[in-house]
């Protein structure tokens, strides 16, 4: 082996590394521009290694390693051009064809001497070198390269057209080739020893390669692998060892001669520790420059990936996806914005709670579009080329500028488009680069089941814990809630308190159930509003709330729940219809431990201050102490009921005496139906309250007749079919006049009912059975009796046993049988006076 | 990145997609971008002073909605707001004001007003022309900064006068003359200059309006060239002149611009460019490129490398068309409402009157631009786009445009007529082409009984004294006679009587503007009948 080669260290460079590069494309996933690229190192090195080995004259001597070179070297044009042809995508067979066969012809005539003879080894100022003997048949494989060159170049000029001569990889491409034809032409200069031609091969191999990593066609840190490495050092040691190894062998044997024979011994063995030293060296290198950031990145999606894993908080789940995000892509700013119930996409989680979380991207917006009909992340600036970002608003343009969006990451899931992740444009304005999307697609497939999953869940949860009309907990999640806050403040105070709505049943009748929700909703907000994060509060039942209050005293609760007994009360004020009536609350309020023990008792004790609330005149809060429930300063007991009533007497009359103006027999009517009513009622054993509902119902029960003209209702004979009808409006004409006065609202529904029947053939609303109220039941077989037993002009007075006989025999079908029965019992006991009022 | 650094820094197949890549779009893609724009418009314009007036205070809240509770607008409905510049009532603050001809004579100008979006919308579309008009195929096109062109548009505040601005600082382009200078030119002094300065040093581009590069066209060709100073012209110029110069004479031919200038690109745009594009073919040795642009609607279509249609731009406005039948019913019936197509409901070789909505807060809402198109393919027949493709055919009937520079309209003649003096009893007017496809507004007149009527009046003295009154009253028919030397008037006089025959014998009145030529044959056909004084001596 001969190592007095000038310049080897240029050769040795060139297979080193063109070694490196082939090593590691193997490693790499292939496609077919990578293959080429593969043959074509391949015969780089051939050329090179050849060249080498050639002048080092390893076996089997020099004449077979310059054949290998120089067919290497007449061969690498063809594969070059097959390189072209794929990397720019140009199809031409044909010429593949040609430029194939003539490079086989060419290098087997190579092989056979027939360009070039075998040269001659001379020794010149101790230096060997190798003199070529050149005759015209050189000429022959020279003008077919040339040819071959121009077809290349013709490729080359059609892909720029194509591409832009800006492409990026257009340029290495086109320099790679300007320089290796530059080296092969001073390489040839007469008298030149330098072997520039290898020189030029190894820049040019460098510039393809980064033509390839311009392309994307594959990932810088996948050339890295140990495999590589070793390869590497191998070939390190190898060389070391090819100039080394005479060198060493003669110094042990001069300096260690008690080894003798075994030199050959310590020479591999220092090869093989070489080797691993440089493994070792080269694997420290590479990790600090590449594998490092990999490892680290990989690190990081395992770690997010574990964590996600245990988790199904949306919020948690958010944190850790931005976390990692702006950890390894530097970005200051992400926004996740999730699909809703409308299907846009508002945001929901950003980097700083300070960001902007006031923005939503419509569901209409091309990006979302985008999204479904493509996979993958996309960065603004690209996004801007496609035509569908045409039909973006000015507004939307405008909010993505002002937010700086670079990059928008989509969550899909089952083919659904559950979010996005939007990202700021990364510090430094640096773009981003193949690696970030690559990183981003791994974190985003994880993230996007992970978000749907959590997304799902706390949907389902928040549904099955609260009620879907106001927002607020549930019966179920509030005892749930209580027993734990309870527990919670064991060594502390708990404070309960209940809520319950007066006469909410009379609102929606005469508002609505539309209206009646509206107002339940509208107290939600406001009991929301009021306890904030200081407590819990629930439905607890159709037109009761429940509020848990941890940490606090009796007082302080009381403070509150009065504060929302105000609210309410004032809601309806301001409203459109000034006369709406006013919903007011009647509370109970205890606390732990100054007025129970259990949560058991807790409950029960503020259920009994509400029972008292309720009969004590409603619209007041009172606390239940051990020894009494004592009210908030409402009015006392005295006055409620009673007091209520003798409050409204005075509008009773001022209404029955204009009925009296009108139409005296009425009057006289309305104060037997009350009286006849009143004692059925008591006789029913309904309580004093709803006796006197019904008594002032019955007064007022005929009330808008008021509308109804004199002729109509004085006429002397039968009314026809139209005055019949007109008569029936004073049912409405009643409610009409009665619910402006929302302190009588209450008679509402015996006045509504009156004229209904029991089969439901009755009027105005046709109900039937219990679902007409207890009160208009009354009012029915007292109306209808007296409307019998009474004179009229048109007819006279009905004896008292007939009337009786036609109740009895509508019992169950016109009247409620039970309270038929009983009025005619009541009636023939002489219970029941006839004829003129009492009062 | 301006446009100019794109061409660098990217490969030309995303620059294309970028620009041009609404050519792929489908027909349903197309129609999305447009619905969304005008959700957007319809929020802005409706909450603004200008859009509450015009929909008496409703609020449509979709496409479909806002077309049937908005009437269809003309430009009056529009004056008393945009003339007077009340941006307190626009949608939104306007950059910049186009102006242009309202109607010959009577109504000066009428103005439209540019948004900051529209603005950027309408630089995009021009870069889109701009690659389209050098390409030969799909994602080909070849720009390269520095190149020369021949800007022969009306300037601001015309709409083409935008081209050149919306270029600036995108995109190096040497116009010539440069537009700093140009400002300070008239239209005719720009043209001439512009394509001395061409003849020197090459071209690149050439816009131009069809009828103004038709006659820069015919004066080269009949040798209107001036001497050559060798020492100002560019080599490769001289040296085309010379071979183009030889070749004519060899052959005893003119000289045609197509020997001297090897255009990239050759864009043409306004009315009549169908009757001039054969002539321009011929003498320029490439066919021009058409492209949709007007005042209200700002830059709206542009033909591709096919030129075989014009493709109009997703984002520019929203686009309606009244079908023919419908629109010349409103002509009948003013109060009219014509039922209207989208773009995806266009029926093939039906002709259309444009409907348009401005975006991104434009004053304009279903705008009857007074343009009429013919529908010449829905797309997918064999062309690589798949939208629909349009033909510009002219102005709407009661307007009679000459070469892209006249408004003429029923009022304007009868003005000119009664300034003249003239004892015209009847008159209809029609726009008609001559055998080289020039138009040419053509007057069928009656004049009172010849017995009573004391004025000389022969052909030739009725053309010139109207043509007289038609340049005193209207500027942009003097602008014709000025810049391209035509007079497009042609005057018929038809023997008295012939219109109340006409009358007598269908029992219609004709239509005064634009009459069907079989309705035209047949007035002229009366004069034929005895006139009823025929025979006496008076």
């Amino acid at each position: 082996m001969n190592m007095n080669v000038p310049f080897l260290w240029v050769q040795l460079i060139a297979v080193c590394g063109y070694i490196l590069l082939l090593l590691a494309f193997l490693a790499v996933k292939k496609n077919k521009v990578i293959r080429s690229f593969i043959v074509l190192l391949t015969v780089y090195l051939l050329w090179t290694g050849g060249s080498l080995f050639m002048r080092m004259q390893l076996y089997p001597g020099y004449e077979f390693w310059y054949r290998l070179s120089i067919m290497s070297l007449f061969a690498i044009t063809f594969f070059f051009y097959v390189f072209m042809c794929e990397i720019t995508q140009t199809r031409g067979y044909l010429l593949k064809l040609f430029w194939g066969i003539g490079t086989v012809i060419i290098v087997v005539l190579t092989g056979l001497d027939v360009f070039l003879k075998v040269p001659v080894k001379e020794v010149v100022d101790g230096h060997i070198i190798f003199v070529y003997d050149m005759r015209w048949p050189v000429a022959i494989p020279s003008v077919f390269i040339f040819f071959e060159l121009l077809s290349v170049l013709r490729m080359f000029i059609r892909a720029a057209k194509k591409n832009g001569i800006s492409a990026p990889w257009i340029m290495p491409i086109f320099l790679g080739m300007a320089v290796q034809f530059v080296g092969n032409i001073v390489a040839i200069v007469p008298g030149n020893i330098f072997p520039y031609d290898i020189l030029s091969g190894i820049i040019n191999g460098m510039l393809l390669f980064y033509a390839l990593y311009k392309r994307r066609l594959f990932k810088l840190t996948l050339l890295v692998s140990r495999g590589t490495l070793f390869g590497v050092a191998l070939a390190l040691s190898s060389v070391l060892l090819a100039m080394l190894a005479s060198s060493l062998e003669q110094g042990l044997i001069r300096y260690f001669p008690f080894l003798g024979g075994q030199t050959i011994v310590v020479v591999a063995v220092l090869f093989v520790l070489v080797t691993a030293l440089l493994f070792k060296v080269l694997q420290l290198l590479t990790d600090s420059l590449f594998v490092k950031e990999e490892l680290v990145q990989a690190e990081q999606i395992k770690e997010f990936t574990t964590k996600i894993s245990k988790s199904l908080s949306l919020s948690d789940i958010s944190s850790e996806l931005v976390n990692v995000v702006r950890g390894v892509l530097g970005v200051s700013k992400c926004y996740i914005c999730l699909r809703d119930a409308s299907g846009d996409y508002p945001t929901v989680y950003t980097a700083n709670p300070l960001d902007r979380t006031d923005f939503r991207i419509s569901r209409s917006t091309p990006m979302v579009r985008w999204f479904i009909e493509n996979d993958g992340c996309i960065v603004l600036k690209d996004f801007k080329r496609t035509p569908m970002y045409k039909a973006m608003w000015e507004s939307e343009k405008r909010q993505l500028e002002k937010l700086h969006i670079g990059c928008f990451v989509p969550l899909k899931c089952d083919n659904g488009l559950v979010g996005m992740l939007l990202l700021a444009e990364k510090n430094k304005n640096a773009a981003y680069t193949f690696d970030d999307i690559t990183f981003l697609e791994a974190i985003r497939s994880v993230a996007s089941i992970a978000i749907n999953n959590a997304n799902l869940y706390e949907k389902t949860l928040r549904e099955a814990q609260t009620d879907h009309l106001t927002g607020l907990y549930n019966r179920k999640y509030f005892e749930e809630k209580l027993a734990s806050a309870f527990e919670a403040c064991r060594d502390d105070s708990l404070a309960l308190v209940i809520l319950n709505l007066d006469d909410f049943k009379l609102y929606n009748q005469l508002y609505g159930n539309r209206e009646g929700d509206q107002a339940l909703k509208n107290i939600a907000r406001i009991i929301l509003g009021c306890v904030g994060k200081q407590g819990i509060a629930a439905r607890y039942s159709g037109k009761e709330f429940a509020i848990i209050l941890p940490g606090m005293d009796t007082r302080r609760a009381l403070e509150i729940a009065k504060g929302i007994g105000q609210q309410v009360a004032a809601m309806n004020h301001g409203a459109d219809n000034e006369t709406m009536k006013t919903i007011t609350l009647s509370g109970g309020v205890c606390a732990y431990p100054y007025a129970a023990a259990t949560v058991k008792q807790l409950m029960d004790n503020a259920d009994m201050a509400v029972y008292k609330a309720k009969h004590s005149g409603k619209n007041k809060i009172l606390v239940f102490t051990t020894d009494a429930v004592s009210t908030d300063g409402a009015k006392p007991d005295a006055e409620s009921y009673g007091g209520r009533y003798a409050e409204y007497a005075p509008t009773i009359y001022a209404l029955t005496a204009a009925i009296d103006a009108k139409d005296h027999y009425t009057f006289s009517h309305s104060q037997k139906v009350a009286e006849y009513a009143t004692t059925l009622a008591a006789a029913a054993g309904m309580n004093e309250d709803y006796i006197h509902i019904i008594q002032e119902s019955a007064l007022l029960h005929d009330i808008g007749k008021i509308s109804i003209p004199e002729h109509i209702l004085s006429k002397p004979g039968r009314l026809t079919d139209e005055e019949r009808a007109i008569m029936q409006t004073h049912v409405e004409s009643s409610i009409a006049i009665i619910r402006h006065l929302p302190s009588l609202d209450y008679v509402v529904p015996s006045v509504v009912g009156h004229h209904e029947r029991w089969d439901g053939r009755g009027y105005p609303r046709g109900i039937k059975g219990e679902d007409i109220p207890l009160s208009a039941r009354c009012l029915a077989v007292a109306d209808s009796f007296d409307a019998m037993t009474a004179e009229r002009p048109y007819k006279k007075a009905l004896p008292v046993e007939y009337a009786l006989g036609e109740i009895e025999k509508n019992a169950g079908t016109q009247f409620d049988p039970n309270l038929a029965t009983l009025f005619v019992r009541l009636v023939r006991s002489g219970k029941i006076h006839v004829g003129k009022p009492s009062v | 990145m301006n446009f100019e650094q794109k061409l660098k820094a990217l490969p030309k197949e995303e620059l294309w997609q970028e620009y041009c890549g609404f050519l792929d779009l489908s027909l349903e893609e197309y129609m999305l971008i447009q619905r969304r724009l005008l959700q957007e418009q319809m929020s802005l314009w409706a909450q603004s002073g200008l859009g509450k007036r015009l929909l008496k205070g409703k609020v449509p809240a979709t496409v479909e909605e806002f077309r049937q509770t908005l009437p269809l607008t003309d430009y009056s409905d529009y004056a008393d707001v945009l003339l007077e510049k009340r941006i307190d009532l626009l949608p939104e603050e306007p950059v910049v004001w186009m102006q242009t001809t309202w109607e010959g004579g009577k109504h000066p100008v009428k103005l439209a007003p540019y948004t900051r979006g529209m603005i950027d919308t309408a630089r995009a579309n021009v870069l889109a022309i701009m690659m389209l008009s050098t390409g030969s195929h799909r994602g080909d096109f070849h720009v390269t900064p520095g190149d020369h062109a021949l800007f022969g548009l009306a300037p601001l505040p015309y709409v083409t006068g935008l081209f050149p601005l919306l270029l600036d600082g995108e995109f190096r382009m040497q116009f010539f003359p440069p537009v700093e200078e140009a400002h300070t030119m008239s239209f005719g002094q720009r043209n001439k200059k512009g394509f001395e300065m061409g003849l020197k040093r090459g071209l690149d581009f050439f816009f131009g309006l069809s009828s103004v590069v038709g006659y820069i066209t015919e004066s080269f060709s009949a040798g209107k060239k001036g001497g050559v100073k060798v020492g100002s012209y560019s080599m490769p110029m001289l040296g085309r002149l010379a071979k183009a110069s030889y070749r004519s004479k060899r052959d005893g031919v003119a000289m045609k611009p197509g020997d001297v200038f090897k255009l990239k690109s050759f864009v043409c745009a306004g009315t009549d460019t169908r009757s001039y594009k054969p002539m321009l073919e011929k003498a320029w040795g490439i066919r021009p490129m058409e492209v949709a642009a007007g005042t209200e609607p700002s830059i709206l279509g542009t033909e591709t490398w096919n030129k075989n249609g014009l493709v109009l731009f997703p984002d520019a406005c929203f686009y309606e068309f009244i079908p023919e039948q419908e629109m010349l019913r409103t002509l009948e019936d003013s109060r009219y409402q014509p039922h209207t197509c989208l773009m995806d409901e266009l029926i093939v070789n039906q002709n259309y009157e444009l409907v348009i909505t401005s975006f991104k807060g434009g004053a304009f809402a279903r705008y009857r631009v007074g343009d009429m198109y013919r529908c010449v393919s829905m797309g997918g027949d064999g062309d690589e786009v798949r939208l629909p493709r349009l033909e510009f055919i002219d102005r709407i009937p009661t307007v009679i445009d000459i070469a892209g520079f006249t408004r003429i309209t029923e009022q304007s003649i009868a003005e000119v007529i009664g300034l003249s003096g003239l004892p015209v009893t009847d008159w209809v007017a029609k726009k008609e082409y001559k055998e080289n496809g020039r138009p040419y507004l053509h007057l069928y007149l009656e004049l009172a009984d010849p017995a009573k009527q004391c004025v000389a009046a022969s052909r030739q003295l009725l053309v010139a004294h109207l043509s007289a009154y038609f340049t005193y009253y209207d500027a942009d028919y003097q602008d014709l006679k000025k810049l391209l030397g035509i007079d497009p008037l042609e005057i018929t006089l038809l023997r008295t009587g012939t219109f109340a025959e006409y009358r007598a014998h269908t029992g219609k009145t004709l239509s005064r503007m634009n009459p069907s030529a079989y309705d035209l044959a047949a007035l002229v056909g009366c004069q034929a009948q005895p006139y009823p004084g025929e025979g006496g001596v008076h």
